[in-house]
């Protein structure tokens, strides 16, 4: 980049903070901004006033990340509330099953039944 | 987020505690006969065991049993009550208590009275003693 050409984006960002150039020239002053040649002095002030705009469009713009993590935590919290809801049923669970067939019977009943039997031989 | 992803893991560990006895040689016992034309199979947990401080009742009653059924959960039965730190054994019935697991009692109660065979495994806070009480006098 010649002299020339530094003094160009000189024009460009005085330009710039009377809030005359087009997008297309502040896209490319943005790009200018970033090589090795911009880092004259005579681009600090334009460059200190484009990092503070980034930076600060950053904090104020909604980030993507926020989001994404409400939908983690609510998918955490869905997938709690699932597997409580399935430990629950698992851990009321009453069957008989008849030659491997589940069948509708009173399982208290044949429990009751069944200990029964097994302790009517034995002393209490 | 870690915390959140530890109560999961903690909550699908929990669900390796219901079939407790898989650890024990009767679960083959369960697995195998339990399909059988003769057999019943009742499994209870929950609520409705609460009042008996229970927490898992898990039986197999096999009527009339083949002689291979007899010596299969018989074989399966002693295998498991080499672990029992009580055991009462009579010609009607054997009884054990394997080694508490967290406060929990663990017993295996079997019974062949030559017609019908009946496989208990019970979980629970209750003693034997309790637990006899509660169905004997039923």
């Amino acid at each position: 980049m010649t002299q020339h050409d530094l003094s160009y984006w000189e024009e460009i960002a005085q330009r710039y903070f009377l809030a005359e150039t087009t997008d297309e020239e502040e896209r490319l002053l943005r790009k200018f901004l970033c090589t090795k040649e911009a880092q004259d002095a005579r681009f600090n002030e334009v460059r200190a006033t484009r990092s503070y705009l980034h930076v600060s469009k950053a904090q104020h713009t909604p980030s993507v990340k926020l989001p994404l993590r409400a939908l983690a935590v609510a998918a955490c919290l869905s997938a709690i509330a699932f597997l409580g809801w399935y430990q629950y049923q698992q851990q009321n669970v009453s069957s008989v099953r008849v030659a491997g067939q589940t069948v509708e019977a009173d399982a208290s009943k044949l429990m009751e039944q069944q200990l029964a039997e097994m302790f009517s031989s034995t002393n209490p | 987020m870690k915390k959140l992803l530890t109560i999961i893991l903690l909550l699908l560990g929990s669900q390796l505690g219901l079939w407790a006895q898989k650890g024990l040689a009767i679960q083959a016992a369960f697995d195998e006969l339990a399909v059988k034309k003769n057999a019943t199979e009742v499994v209870m947990s929950g609520k409705r065991l609460k009042e008996f401080h229970l927490s898992l009742f898990h039986s197999l009653e096999i009527k009339n049993p083949s002689a291979a059924d007899r010596q299969r959960i018989s074989s399966l039965v002693q295998t498991d009550a080499a672990q029992a730190i009580t055991k009462e054994e009579t010609p009607a019935h054997n009884f054990y208590e394997l080694p508490q697991h967290r406060g929990t009692h663990t017993y295996i109660l079997y019974r062949n009275n030559g017609q019908t065979l009946t496989l208990i495994y019970i979980e629970g806070k209750a003693s034997l003693k309790q637990i006899k009480q509660y169905f004997q006098k039923k």
